[in-house]
């Protein structure tokens, strides 16, 4: 008779006994850490990624400094708070432009870190020369990571290991920003250290777009010390000669390397060779492009700083200001504009040497200029463009299709583009001026100007020189020679402005060499009206902008990043102002 | 093994035949008439043995007739509101009734177990499925509302046909929110509960029960944590056949219009937020302008009232339900067939298909018992309904909430919502127009979202199934029976994508003509079909014990049982690609001396697969006293009066496996595919997350202190004060971990440290009373009261000049945090220059006149987020409540139900942050804004100054926290029962007529037309609906 209570006491029992197994995860194809670099693919995958928290690229760059002012400043949008309201510890990462780059970076470091412990004894198959290159990939890697926060961070703590889930914060310090920079020379050291390879020299093969190269730790090295010797940052770690040397060596190395500015105009579509080199796509142009050190992502200028007469375009965007019309130089290379005799940047102070005419504000111009902005009577491919207050693509205060400062983007934009195909052109992220530009901040603090510097493999250059180069490639005669070293500073803080017009450099320039708060309290624009005998130029200014604050010089660390190492540490890690 | 299995299976049933034999025995024929002190028939009443057995019900005459079996002595006749009574075997036995308010004879369903309400001692809260059905609401989970102590009900969205409502048990038991479990008929749905719920039409309910105390919630083990919603289905009950014929035809409308702007208004207050920017007088529109406007009779000047063009004011609901019930001694049955329709209050304008939406929603079940043998029995239960939805495809899917809001982000002042047809001077069509007109700020028309984006259809189709044996082991030890069930639930939707895309045209600037640009790169397209189907499904095993014996006055009960479910979600859901795995099994003893001491114990043991080996299982003891005072001889002779006295105590661990992770918590995800930023390297290996090998399930500590009160069998008091505990929640164990060490957060294993806290009382009280033969009367309510804490879960506190260092931890789960608004100068706004000057401060931007004042908490002259203070006290209402009655005065029946909620507060900063959405939204509110002119006029302001940008008024602030407690009256229905002579006459033995209305009218405190007490913001208002309804028994 006990039979019977067999089956159901049977499966309760069942349920208490056995039903352990019942519930465990038969295999899900995961493994564990350990197993990461037994395997050579896994090994690989791990380096891949590595990659993953590259900076990307933004069209929108120019519209964050005194470069342009966005007609997208819509109520809530990043460029409301950014010229309206100011931004906040806890807020910054949420609006600023590329975020809270923080965590992105570390944990790209960290998984560096994991990376290049892991390597040597990895038992996964591979050459040694492999090896090597992955693991040069990845020293290139972590500096390029570091270079990034140190650049908008300042002083950040010094990580080379994997902490783990179990680490006791109690002691942790933030490094300075000379030592965060010693490990990215040497990081970058420890890469161009390595034999030249399949997986890591000074080219990439097809299909290798992307990787870290020596190139890339080259240019690593250039921008760290240069940024290290700005005044933002400099803490007296380097001596200029130290940043002489390494800048000089740089540029020395991509000399011999191969790296040379782009020079081939494009005269059928009415481009100059500065013009041309934004249109091409760097990766299929590499065996032609070698200006290009790192990164380029194709952008829709035509749709997202476009102009109203063109179907389909959404928004106006970056749209220049008068501040960058004005700095562009007359094409004899003259200054037209030295200064402005009113707090309000409304009455400019023209150098009648010049030949700038204020009724014909955009004759005989930088070449550089027609390239990079659309003004009141340029042409896109047959159409003309009329920024004047009633023309076809008039300022607007309130359509985001329409200028707000009387000029628009045309740097990247090709005139075919439309709604049916985009022809227009990539934002890179390191490209070869950069190399010329620091060597020559650096030299003419060290020696001044002119003096002439061995390059090594018989170059010579000197800060003029290398300055001269860029403007070369432009179509704009030289730097006069024998300028004090004030004088050259600024020609050269100037020049670079123009060549990186509505790039990312101008926005940490600003901030390196303190002078946000001078260049970014307000922009201004030029309203234009039309008269029956021509045009008046009038200009104005936009409100105070709450972001030329100097605590913007670097960013904040989030609230709760902050609230934590008080709590394990007791020292405040946030940056000033915040 | 096999073999094994086989034959033991194969013996087993040649046991029972051989029993089948040895129980035929002599048997009692047994008939009588079950009446009323008024002599009135009761029907209804069920008539059981000893241990619930030989189950038999009264006929519409009150009369019965069975035969009971030799060994039964004793019979008990019970019903729903009458004191029940057990009567000695004879041959013709005639029962009257007595009436008792206090339904101690209700039979309480736990889900897996059962108890009678006279020695209940845990605190639970239950509702008929005849009560739940005057309800208008087509959801299950809709017509819950006021009706359950204990339970507080949140309307989520009024999205027609997607109406659904958030049930929350004693408020939140943990910090990850979270809302009630599900159980149907014994087995448990936690996973898409309130879909569950859906599926099951109101007609088929025949109780629902509210789990609310630890004790009670024990056996659900794991999954118990958040307390547990018991439904129970009709079964049938011997007797004739029984049909119900219910018919409604129901009208729906929106409970509120929200006040659109008029153009000329739109346009006055466009310039007044340039000009409160100071953007002088007339940025957007000249006076001019706006006189046009006014005019209303300038096509290039239009009016346009997206709200009356795309909603209608109507919509309709028809039902239709027929059950049957009946059965002999050997087989009962229980059968429901059910059809509902559901219209949507779009108008929609589209020649090629009709995106309005509706629902057929088409519902089946038969329940069957069957009684095998003497001593074999089983069930079925065979439900399923198909569903069948059409929405606009609008924003994927689920668009008419989004559609919905648009309608009031589109300016009157623009044309539309199409270009006009253009005619040359002789007549001639030049241009066709007809194309959708938006904004450059503007992506979507609403008329495009619904007449120009497809539709969307979806079918689901749900099957549930449970069958179950049952073996009276009474040969073996009186009381003894074992049984088994398997249930099945699946669920297919197949749904039909059509989409469609159109050109947007914006108006060009110049207002005196009437030309369009295209806008975007968007064109029009055809109609595109897509598929997709998901699915899912419930499978689970159970095996129990029962053991149930009076031993003269000991009353014993026990059940033991072991569940194994499987949950197999083909949903696309994050985490679903594994089955969720779980394992209940307990046992329970009842046991009460006398039903005068009444105990029980239970003690749960579950498993869950979210834990690792050797952490996955939980031991979850409860245990219940209760003493019922007022059936003491004593109490009976000195106090009469008291006819209920009965103090309850209960303890219980509960706990919670939805911890808010992804599956498999306690495993790191490593893994490798192809992909990655860099082709070259040809593989990608991903650390998703870090996982912690010693993850435990959350326990619960939950206490309940209660007492039941009843004076002179017309009124029941009954009170709970309950407190509930967890110290081992699981968190991200990163609040001391930054997060530079390179770890994403999100990856870090979480660990079992964090701590919580839950208190709160339920108070109920029940009126109720017959008058006289004629005259009926019941009235009552509840009022629940429920406070979280979250006592710690590792907060790094802010600096120590912040206001309120911490923002979780001492607070309620959902607590906001805003600034505070200086009410010093009467308004709480500055009203001249000096006032801003004199002011801290802003960090967020600069103040301008008209805007809030807010308090610097910590006194360092500036506002910034160091002063933001606690705002509203969590996401839940404080105070949750419903009352309601019922009369009857002979034929005629009224009833009645009020729900409510107090100490609730919802924040609506979000009013300011439309002024600059898009083009700008504005609503009732913003009339009585603030201007320099209203301010000298002493003229009503109760809006701060608006802005067409961001403004230092739209950071959250208590200015727009606002009281949402309201009172509405959920449900008022007038029936009348026609005479029976009429009845039969029309070949029924009775008919009702039903009139019938929800949500009829609200009170709150919100005096606006833009806002509302519940759901979502812009999103759809509850609807009012009446009801005619016909109710005819066969």
């Amino acid at each position: 008779m006990k039979n019977y209570l067999y089956f159901p006491f049977l499966f309760i029992i069942f349920c208490l006994s056995s039903c352990d197994d019942l519930l465990d995860l038969k295999s899900n194809g995961t493994i564990t850490m350990d197993e990461v670099f037994t395997d050579r693919n896994r090994t690989r995958g791990y380096l891949n990624s590595c990659y993953n928290y590259l900076p990307t690229t933004y069209l929108h760059a120019g519209s964050f400094t005194d470069d342009a002012e966005d007609s997208d400043n819509t109520a809530y949008s990043t460029f409301d708070y950014w010229y309206n309201t100011g931004l906040s510890a806890s807020r910054f990462q949420v609006i600023n432009f590329d975020g809270g780059p923080w965590s992105d970076y570390f944990q790209g470091i960290r998984k560096c870190n994991v990376f290049l412990i892991s390597i040597d004894n990895a038992t996964a198959y591979a050459t040694d020369s492999e090896k090597a290159g992955w693991k040069a990939q990845a020293y290139t890697l972590r500096a390029f990571y570091y270079l990034q926060l140190v650049k908008r961070y300042g002083q950040i703590p010094l990580l080379l290991e994997d902490y783990g889930v179990s680490h006791d914060y109690a002691s942790e310090k933030k490094a300075t920003v000379g030592q965060i920079v010693q490990q990215i020379l040497d990081d970058c050291d420890s890469a161009l250290a390595t034999p030249s390879s399949a997986d890591y020299s000074w080219d990439i093969r097809d299909n290798q777009w992307g990787i870290m190269t020596k190139a890339v730790a080259w240019a690593i090295k250039s921008q760290a010390i240069t940024y290290a010797k700005s005044p933002l940052f400099d803490d007296g770690t380097f001596t200029i000669d130290k940043a002489l040397e390494i800048t000089k060596e740089a540029l020395s190395q991509f000399l011999s390397n191969g790296y040379e500015l782009w020079n081939e105009a494009d005269p059928e579509n009415g481009h100059n060779a500065y013009a041309t080199y934004f249109l091409y796509n760097p990766n299929d142009m590499r065996a032609k492009d070698k200006e290009t050190i790192y990164g380029g992502n194709q952008v829709a200028v035509w749709q997202n700083a476009g102009l109203p007469i063109i179907g389909g375009v959404s928004k106006a965007g970056s749209c220049p200001s008068q501040d960058l019309v004005d700095a562009y130089e007359m094409a004899n290379g003259e200054t037209p504009i030295t200064g402005y005799n009113d707090a309000n940047h409304l009455k400019p102070i023209i150098n009648s040497a010049s030949g700038y005419d204020e009724n014909n504000p955009y004759e005989n111009r930088d070449p550089r200029f027609y390239s990079t902005i659309f003004y009141n009577g340029s042409k896109r491919g047959t159409s003309s463009i009329y920024t004047y207050e009633t023309g076809n693509c008039g300022i607007s205060e309130t359509n985001i299709k329409y200028t707000t400062t009387g000029y628009y983007l045309r740097k990247y934009g090709d005139d075919r583009s439309n709604r049916n195909s985009n022809y227009d052109g990539y934002v890179r992220i390191m490209r070869l001026p950069e190399i010329y530009f620091n060597f020559a901040e650096i030299a003419y603090q060290a020696k001044g100007a002119d003096e002439k510097i061995d390059l090594g493999g018989n170059r010579s250059m000197s800060a003029c020189d290398a300055v001269n180069a860029v403007r070369a490639r432009a179509g704009m005669p030289n730097f006069p020679t024998g300028l004090t070293s004030d004088l050259f500073e600024k020609k050269y803080r100037n020049e670079r402005r123009i060549e990186y017009a509505m790039e990312i450099d101008r926005y940490f320039d600003l901030r390196r060499w303190k002078i946000l708060s001078e260049k970014t309290q307000f922009i201004t624009g030029m309203r234009i009206t039309k008269e029956s005998d021509g045009y008046t130029y009038n200009r104005f200014r936009f409100e105070n902008r709450p972001t030329c604050e100097d605590k913007y010089l670097l960013y904040p660390l989030t609230l709760t990043e902050v609230n934590k190492m008080m709590t394990l540490t007791g020292e405040n890690w946030q940056n000033p102002g915040w | 093994m096999i073999y094994k299995k086989t034959i033991s299976i194969m013996l087993f049933f040649l046991m029972i035949m051989n029993l089948q034999l040895k129980a035929q025995g002599i048997r009692t024929e047994v008939s009588g008439t079950v009446t009323n002190k008024y002599g009135e028939p009761l029907s209804g009443a069920i008539i059981s043995s000893e241990n619930d057995k030989g189950l038999y019900i009264t006929d519409f005459n009150g009369k019965y007739s069975f035969t009971v079996e030799e060994n039964v002595s004793k019979i008990t006749f019970a019903l729903i509101g009458y004191k029940s009574q057990t009567k000695f075997v004879d041959k013709v036995i005639d029962v009257v009734l007595e009436e008792d308010a206090h339904a101690t004879s209700e039979n309480i369903n736990f889900g897996f177990t059962k108890q009678s309400r006279d020695v209940l001692s845990n605190a639970v809260s239950s509702v008929s499925g005849q009560t739940l059905g005057k309800s208008l609401m087509s959801r299950l989970q809709g017509t819950f509302s006021g009706r359950l102590s204990g339970l507080t009900t949140v309307e989520e969205t009024f999205q027609p046909l997607y109406e659904d409502v958030n049930m929350y048990i004693r408020g939140f038991s943990t910090y990850h929110g979270g809302t009630a479990g599900v159980v149907i008929d014994g087995i448990l749905y936690d996973n898409y509960s309130h879909d569950v719920l859906f599926r099951i039409s109101p007609e088929e309910v025949e109780s629902v029960t509210v789990l609310k105390d630890g004790a009670s919630q024990a056996l659900y083990g794991l999954r118990g944590g958040k307390g547990l919603i018991v439904i129970t289905t009709k079964r049938g009950i011997p007797g004739k056949l029984k049909v119900n014929v219910n018919i409604d035809e129901t009208i729906q409308e929106p409970s509120y219009k929200p006040y659109f702007i008029n153009s000329s208004t739109y346009a006055s207050l466009r310039n007044q937020a340039a000009y409160n920017d100071g953007l002088g007088k007339n940025y957007f529109f000249s006076d001019e302008q706006i006189e046009k406007f006014n005019s209303k009779d300038d096509p290039l000047y239009p009016n346009t009232n997206w709200y009356n063009m795309l909603m209608r004011n109507l919509s309709h609901q028809q039902r239709v339900a027929v059950d049957a019930t009946g059965g002999s001694d050997i087989v009962q049955y229980y059968a429901n067939v059910n059809m509902i329709h559901q219209g949507g209050f779009w108008h929609t304008d589209q020649k090629d298909y009709n995106a309005n939406n509706s629902m057929y929603r088409f519902n089946m079940r038969g329940n069957i018992d069957v009684k095998i043998t003497p001593y074999l029995s089983g069930y079925a239960n065979m439900a399923g309904n198909i569903i069948r939805r059409h929405d606009p495809a609008g924003v994927a899917g689920s668009g008419n909430d989004n559609i919905y809001s648009m309608l009031y982000y589109m300016p009157s002042t623009l044309y539309g919502p199409l270009t006009p047809t253009v005619y040359d001077a002789e007549g001639n069509v030049i241009d066709n127009g007809g194309e959708v007109i938006t904004t450059t700020k503007i992506g979507s028309s609403p008329y495009g979202m619904l007449n120009r984006s497809g539709y969307y259809t979806q079918t689901n189709t749900n099957i549930y199934s449970q069958a179950g044996l049952n073996l009276d082991m009474s040969f073996v030890t009186p009381g003894l029976s074992i049984g088994g069930n398997v249930g099945y639930l699946s669920y297919i939707t197949a749904v039909l994508t059509t989409t469609q895309d159109y050109a947007r045209y914006t108006r060009d600037d110049d207002w005196n003509s009437l030309s369009f640009t295209q806008h975007g790169t968007t064109q029009n397209t055809d109609l595109a079909y897509g598929k997709s189907t998901a699915l899912y499904g419930y499978l689970s095993y159970k095996g129990e014990v029962n053991y149930a014996r009076n031993f003269d006055l000991h009353h014993l009960k026990s059940n033991l049982f072991g569940i194994y479910q499987n949950f197999n979600d083909n949903t696309g859901n994050v985490g679903s690609q594994y089955d969720f795995k779980r394992i209940y099994s307990g046992l329970e003893v009842q046991y009460d001396y006398d039903k005068r001491y009444a105990v029980k114990f239970d003690l749960g043991y579950s498993g869950s697969d979210y834990f690792p080996s050797g952490h996955r299982f939980l031991w979850t003891p409860g245990v219940s006293v209760a003493w019922i005072a007022s059936n003491e001889a004593f109490v009976k002779e000195s106090l009469p009066w008291l006819s209920l006295a009965k103090p309850r105590l209960s303890y219980g661990i509960t706990g919670n496996d939805d911890i808010g992770l992804d599956r498999y918590g306690y495993l790191d995800q490593v893994k490798t595919s192809g992909g990655g930023k860099i082709g070259y390297l040809g593989y990608y290996t991903n650390e998703s997350s870090f996982g912690n090998s010693s993850l435990r399930p959350e326990e619960i500590k939950k206490y309940n202190i209660g007492l039941d009160l009843g004076f002179a069998n017309q009124l029941t008091l009954s009170v709970d004060f309950f407190k509930e505990k967890m110290d081992n929640g699981v968190f991200r164990s990163t609040s001391f971990i930054p997060s530079y060490q390179g770890i994403s957060l999100g990856a870090f294993p979480a660990i079992n440290f964090a701590e919580y806290e839950n208190k709160g009382y339920e108070i109920e009280l029940n009126y109720s009373k017959r008058i006289n033969k004629d005259m009926a009367l019941r009235i009552g309510g509840f009022l629940n009261y429920n406070k979280n804490i979250i006592k710690n879960i590792g907060e790094s506190p802010n600096e120590d000049d912040y206001a309120y260092p911490y923002r979780s931890e001492g607070f309620p789960y959902g607590q906001s945090f805003g600034y505070l608004v200086d009410y010093s100068n009467g308004n709480g706004m500055f009203n001249f220059q000096k006032e801003i000057e004199a002011s801290p401060e802003y960090s967020f931007g600069t103040p301008r006149l008209g805007d809030l004042k807010y308090q610097d908490l910590n006194g360092d002259n500036i506002i910034d987020e160091k002063d933001q203070a606690p705002i509203g006290n969590g996401s839940l209402p404080r105070y949750y409540f419903g009352f309601s009655g019922d009369f009857s005065y002979k034929n005629w029946e009224l009833s009645f139900l009020f729900q409510g909620v107090a100490d609730y507060y919802r924040n609506f900063t979000r009013l300011v942050s439309n002024e600059s959405i898009y083009d700008g939204r504005y609503s009732d509110s913003h009339l009585n804004a603030w201007t320099e002119e209203r301010w000298l006029n002493d003229e009503k302001i109760s809006y701060p100054a608006i802005s067409t940008s961001k403004s230092t008024s739209s950071e959250y602030n208590d200015y727009f926290n606002k009281d949402c407690s309201f009172i509405r009256l959920k449900n008022l229905e007038l029936a009348y029962t026609l005479p029976q002579s009429k009845a039969l006459k029309l070949g029924a033995k009775s008919i009702k007529i039903i009139l019938g209305g929800q949500n009829l009218f609200t009170i709150d405190k919100l005096k606006t037309r833009d806002m509302v007490v519940e759901g979502s913001y812009g999103a759809f208002p509850i609807y009012r609906m009446y009801r005619l309804g016909i109710r005819a028994q066969f």
